[in-house]
């Protein structure tokens, strides 16, 4: 079995998730050989099929297939596996329509030799296998922990012809000035429990310790103490994080139904009968301004 | 006095013509409303009229009142005097003193202290305009003591001095003797006088009247007098049903839904601006307007009255002064219309009946159904509401859940009593589902069967009503009636005043008549039936019951929460300064609850504060949105050793 | 000009959600259904780019599912799309994203679509294939994932986002496909006297089988709830372990705490 692992780079640098692949096909128990648009290969061992970046461009879908697909004519691999990101998922369909081929989509989990994906906001799951002899894969980021960047690559140079009508302008980097919770990540939010004022200081240096954002219940807003522009709950914003920390807020259903989407849900409160502890995943008991100066320390060593 | 009829005559049609003109003009604007049905139940009509119009019974709900009260009795008595005034100038011979003697000297002698009687209540008016003006007389587009307001006192006022002075002077003439002791004593200080001087006073006190009696009567349908016109039809023309529903619609291709325009507005509701005489007492009352926010009932009756004057009549091609837009004289803002909490103190206050609030809605139901433009929070609470029928967008699934530890409590016809309709608050939210909870037990214990619908109830869409999204609430109520019937409902209890409100009283639009109770009423009504235990002496500290608007203003029902506090704790409890028919709304009502309230200070705070004056230990409740706004500014306020507690707990915890 | 929307009704994703009886895909019964968020977004931007010019181009909506998939194509059709295409599949959840694609190119095919909008991806599935597939298959220029739009001279301006809130633009020359991603616009709320036109609005229905052409590529095997987590795990205790604790079980359990 053989696997052709489409890596991903933005500006020179490889990204931490092309490593995930790795880790995948090792799962798999595939051979892997790599293929990348970029500057310089990944550190693996094996072979990677290396297009420059300044020639195919930092975005150019249909260069970028031609590479991909100059590279299956090579190894005529099984599987051809793209991280399921703004890349993979741009990507990975035109590979697959070109080959005639079926494509599995944001694989967490290999079961039995099936991929599992989820499916409904992760309420059911589902193994799927391809019908042909080839198939499209891609992974999600995050669900296979990552091989160490430790290895030499045999890099083989890959030339295609093709061309393209897609322009790409460049990138805008994130607007820094307002919070955009609905996009997050990671959202640590104060609630009233904090006390005071001068206490949200202490969970908005959580939230950046964790490398998230910060978040507030109604009644902070409303005191004045954060922005409105930090608000969760129905008259807020309503978030689905990937995490989401809830300090000190005892969870009154207007805030409950902003963010109970959230795909993990921490609770730090000193009552562990509030409300909250309804939503949450992981109920901690304890006076979240005595625990937090702990975790971040810990997050910060990590 | 023939020369006085040569003069006197003509002027006499001019004004007269000038008068019927004017007030051919406003009703011909007044009949630029669309129809409605105002004309049923005669009766019922007349005897509100009386006891409004005639009776002045909102009037006199105030000290102040009583100013008016005699103002317009005097007014009533001193129009037959008036007319008697101008038959005299317009036909020579005609008299009163050709009336039987005893009916013209009984005349005579009230006309003299009536006339007495006007004369110090516009002294009394203007003194309270110049020295002690309550702040709600005035506003920001018109003062306590304006203009207009000041010269139509001193044209009453001139009226009657008038009025003496030629009855002074008659008698000081030698005219024929009757009771009237203050024109009598006023001849007695003419007596010196020449007669010529007396018959120059006579005439230019006759004079004077005429000329400012017509004139007054020609400025009337050209002020805020009209109500003088206008507030008696306008009690007899009054909605009979509550004023809080608000009218159906139909939803056909090609109809334009809710008024954007002020021709859109039914023909009471354009006589409604002509009747208002800016008392104020709308916005005295409303909790929009005393948080600083741009909403001022009384303001939107006049906005309506001067949209109407300059759009009314037909002006095609005419610029079009819009009745939604930039605040301006004749124009209401969207903030302001998006500020009312449908409390409806503006209705239950006003003493002609004026209904304000209504035209609030079917402005909002513009906005929202032909505009989609409204506070960006909705859109989310349309969306939760249409897709999972409430407001937070909970799975429906999750609706019964409450009840799962109390096992089968699925209604079914024929062998539970009551449907337990227990509202989305009641089902979702953590802090109202133990009211729900405790009136579960109360219920049981009481022997009171009751069942719920579990996953299949759905919200009785009052929020949504309110906010003027009628297509939606209008699935709502069908689906919703057409359930109570599958299901063979008869008796509902809620315990929301919302949904009680719309279960009985909007739900009736669609041929709902079932008996719809309030667990305030059916608690009361079992402790009158000794099904539950009177005086058990709970202990709650110092109480004080915060009066529900959607219970209490709207549905008249005020005795029984207080009942029930009374029973579980053996004492009536505590009163707010603004209780009952004035009580003050928590803010969440009319859809606020879902809207941030960005503009002036908190309502919520405003309620609280008020409490927080009389340093009560409990604040009882019979609302879940008043328990949360109510938990909220005792928080924001640092006070939450305040509790607040639902009457449905409170009975709770006697029983148990 | 001439333009497509591919939309797709989804289940309410609050729904509990539980396997059907042959355990291939969820029971559909008590499932309140509505249109897949992704595209509302991309419903709305093709009405603005109707109202931006003019109001010239034609706005085809097109739906591919059982009956009920009528109420999603007569919202799209009161935001303001122009006629309603229903291609009828009562089993449309077993066609794989190959062959949906393949129903929507065969549709599409020989009409000149100068611009396509789909959903970045639906709610149920999440597969963020069918757009670009169909892109694929009918030769259109295509960009993925927009928060942004913009068009001028016949070339779509398309701000796209990565990953941690970079965005990237790039310039599409018609004919092209663009999906969408959640936040590209704010999906209007449908005006009541839109909602009345709508229902006069052309509905065209085409059986699904007059255009599927493919076999399906990829199959499902079995479809189950997820481990149970439980209820919350609950801890407490010295502040040192319960750290170490919370850490330890957020490095399993999510994707975002390395």
């Amino acid at each position: 079995m053989k696997a052709l692992l489409v890596c991903e780079q933005r500006e020179g640098k490889i990204l931490d998730t092309s490593y995930e692949l790795v880790a995948f096909a090792d799962r798999l128990g595939a051979e892997k050989v790599m293929v990348l648009v970029g500057k310089e290969a990944p550190k693996v061992d094996g072979k990677v099929y290396l297009a420059d970046v300044d020639k195919f461009g930092e975005y150019n879908p249909d260069l970028h297939k031609q590479v991909v697909l100059e590279a299956i004519q090579k190894e005529n691999p099984d599987y051809v596996v793209f991280v399921h990101s703004s890349y993979g998922w741009d990507l990975a369909p035109r590979v697959a329509a070109a080959l005639k081929v079926g494509q599995v989509s944001e694989v967490v989990n290999i079961v039995d030799g099936k991929f599992e994906l989820a499916l409904c906001n992760a309420k059911l799951r589902r193994t799927v296998s391809p019908k042909g002899a080839r198939a499209v894969l891609t992974v999600q980021a995050g669900a296979f922990n990552a091989v160490e960047a430790s290895g030499s690559a045999q890099v083989e140079a890959i030339e295609v012809a093709g061309s393209s009508q897609l322009q790409f302008v460049g990138y805008e980097p994130a607007e820094k000035k307002d919070v955009d919770l609905g996009r997050a990540e990671i959202i640590v939010s104060a609630g009233r429990g904090v006390g005071k004022k001068e206490n949200v200081a202490i969970i908005a240096e959580l939230a950046k310790a964790f490398g998230g954002e910060l978040g507030a219940s109604r009644p902070v807003v409303d005191a004045g103490w954060v922005a409105h522009s930090h608000q969760v709950g129905t008259t807020g914003q309503t978030v689905s994080p990937k995490l989401y920390v809830a300090c000190g807020i005892s969870g009154a259903i207007q805030h409950l139904a902003g963010m109970k989407k959230s795909d993990f849900i921490v609770a730090i409160n000193k009552d562990k009968d509030a409300p909250i502890s309804e939503a949450a995943d992981v109920m901690v008991v304890a006076d979240v301004l005595q625990l937090a100066p702990v975790l971040m320390e810990k997050l910060r060593a990590a | 006095m023939p020369s006085t009829q040569i003069y006197f005559l003509p002027l006499f049609v001019i004004a007269l013509v000038a008068f019927c003109f004017s007030c051919y003009q406003r009703l011909q604007l007044v009949a630029v409303g669309t129809s409605e049905d105002r004309f049923d139940r005669p009766g019922e009509r007349l005897a509100g009229m009386f006891r409004y119009a005639f009776g002045q019974e909102r009037v006199l709900a105030r000290p102040y009142g009583l100013n008016h009260f005699a103002l317009f009795w005097a007014f009533m008595l001193l129009l037959v005097a008036n007319v008697s005034f101008l038959a005299e100038g317009l036909f020579s011979g005609f008299t009163l003193s050709a009336l039987p003697a005893p009916l013209h000297h009984v005349l005579g002698l009230a006309f003299d202290l009536v006339s007495v009687v006007a004369l110090v209540s516009v002294a009394v008016a203007l003194a309270r305009r110049l020295f002690f003006a309550p702040s709600y007389l005035g506003n920001d587009y018109t003062k306590a003591c304006s203009g207009e307001a000041l010269l139509i006192l001193a044209l009453i006022a001139t009226l009657m001095v008038a009025f003496f002075l030629l009855n002074a002077a008659q008698i000081a003439l030698g005219a024929e003797q009757t009771l009237r002791p203050v024109s009598g004593a006023l001849a007695t200080l003419l007596q010196g006088m020449p007669q010529a001087s007396l018959e120059l006073v006579a005439s230019a006190s006759w004079w004077v009247h005429a000329v400012v009696l017509l004139l007054f009567m020609n400025l009337l349908p050209r002020s805020k007098h009209m109500h003088i016109l206008t507030a008696i039809p306008n009690c007899y023309f009054r909605n009979l049903e509550k004023p809080n529903v608000q009218p159906r619609e139909s939803f056909e291709l090609g109809k334009r839904f809710g008024v954007s325009e002020v021709a859109q507005f039914s023909w009471k509701d354009l006589l409604d601006s002509f009747s208002c005489t800016e008392c104020g007492r709308c916005q005295d009352l409303c909790p929009a307007h005393n948080t600083g926010k741009p909403l001022n009932p009384r303001r939107i009756i006049h906005d309506i009255k001067v949209n109407l004057l300059e759009n009314g009549v037909a002006n095609a091609g005419k610029k079009q002064l819009p009745l939604i837009g930039e605040k301006a004289e004749g124009t209401s803002c969207e903030d302001a219309l998006w500020s009312c909490t449908t409390c409806g103190a503006c209705l239950s206050v006003c003493p002609v009946l004026i209904e304000h609030m209504p035209k609030i809605v079917k402005m909002r139901r513009h906005l929202v159904q032909e505009k989609a433009r409204f506070p960006e929070e909705l859109l989310n609470l349309f969306e939760n509401m249409e897709q999972r029928s409430n407001p937070w967008g909970i799975a429906p699934s999750e609706r019964g859940k409450w009840a799962n530890l109390l096992g089968d409590k699925e209604f079914v016809a024929g062998k539970t009593e009551y449907l337990f309709f227990v509202g989305c608050a009641g089902s979702f939210d953590s802090r109202a589902k133990q009211t729900t909870v405790a009136l579960a037990t109360v219920l049981d214990k009481a022997g009171v069967t009751w069942g719920i619908l579990g996953r299949e109830e759905l919200c009785c869409g009052d929020s949504v009503r309110r906010l003027g999204n009628e297509f939606v609430f209008d699935r709502m109520a069908r689906e919703n009636v057409a359930k109570f019937k599958e299901k063979g409902v008869t008796k509902i209890v809620t315990q929301c005043p919302h949904c009680f409100s719309t279960l009985k009283n909007d739900y009736r639009q669609y041929g709902l008549e079932l008996e719809v109770l309030h667990h305030s009423e059916l608690i009361a009504r079992l402790v009158q039936e000794g099904k539950l235990p009177a005086a058990k002496g709970v202990n709650l500290g110092k109480t004080l019951f915060h009066d529900s608007c959607y219970l209490g203003r709207h549905n008249d029902t005020f005795a029984a929460p207080r009942q029930v506090i009374e029973a579980a704790t053996g004492a009536a409890p505590g009163e707010f300064e603004r209780q009952k028919e004035n009580g003050f709304c928590c803010g969440a009502g009319g859809g606020r609850m879902w809207m941030e309230e960005q503009i002036g200070t908190r309502i919520n705070h405003d309620r609280v504060n008020e409490a927080l004056k009389q340093q009560p230990d409990t604040i009882c409740v019979s609302c879940p949105y008043c328990m949360t706004m109510l938990e909220d500014g005792l928080k924001d306020q640092g006070a939450e050793k305040v509790r607040v507690k639902d009457i449905a707990e409170v009975m709770a915890e006697a029983i148990n | 000009m001439k333009v497509l929307v591919c939309i797709k009704q989804v289940p309410d994703m609050e729904s509990r959600f539980k396997v059907n009886g042959s355990g291939d895909w969820y029971d559909e019964a008590d499932l309140a259904y509505r249109m897949n968020e992704y595209d509302e977004y991309a419903v709305e931007q093709a009405v603005q780019l109707k109202e931006q010019l003019g109001d010239a181009p034609d706005v085809t909506v097109l739906s591919i599912g059982p009956d009920r998939v009528g109420d999603a194509l007569k919202k799209a059709l009161a935001m303001g799309c122009d006629r309603a295409v229903h291609v009828q599949d009562p089993d449309s959840c077993r066609k794989d994203p190959w062959q949906i694609a393949d129903i929507i190119a065969s549709f599409a095919k020989g009409k000149d679509f100068d611009v396509i909008f789909t959903g970045m991806q639906s709610q149920d599935r999440g597969s963020a294939q069918v757009g670009v597939t169909v892109a694929e298959r009918l030769g259109h220029n295509c960009t993925t994932t927009l928060v942004g739009f913009g068009f001028a001279d016949g070339v779509i301006t398309a701000k796209r986002e990565l990953e941690g809130g970079l965005k990237s633009v790039v310039k599409v020359p018609l004919p092209a496909l663009v999906t969408c991603q959640l936040g590209l616009n704010v999906p209007r709320y449908p005006t009541l006297p839109n909602i009345m036109k709508a229902k006069k609005k052309e509905f065209v229905t085409v059986p699904a089988a007059e255009l599927l052409t493919e076999q399906p590529a990829v199959a499902t095997e079995k479809l189950y709830p997820p481990v149970k987590s439980g209820s919350a795990v609950v801890l407490e205790g010295d502040l040192a372990q319960v750290a170490d604790r919370l850490l330890g079980i957020l490095k399993e359990k999510t994707t975002v705490v390395k």
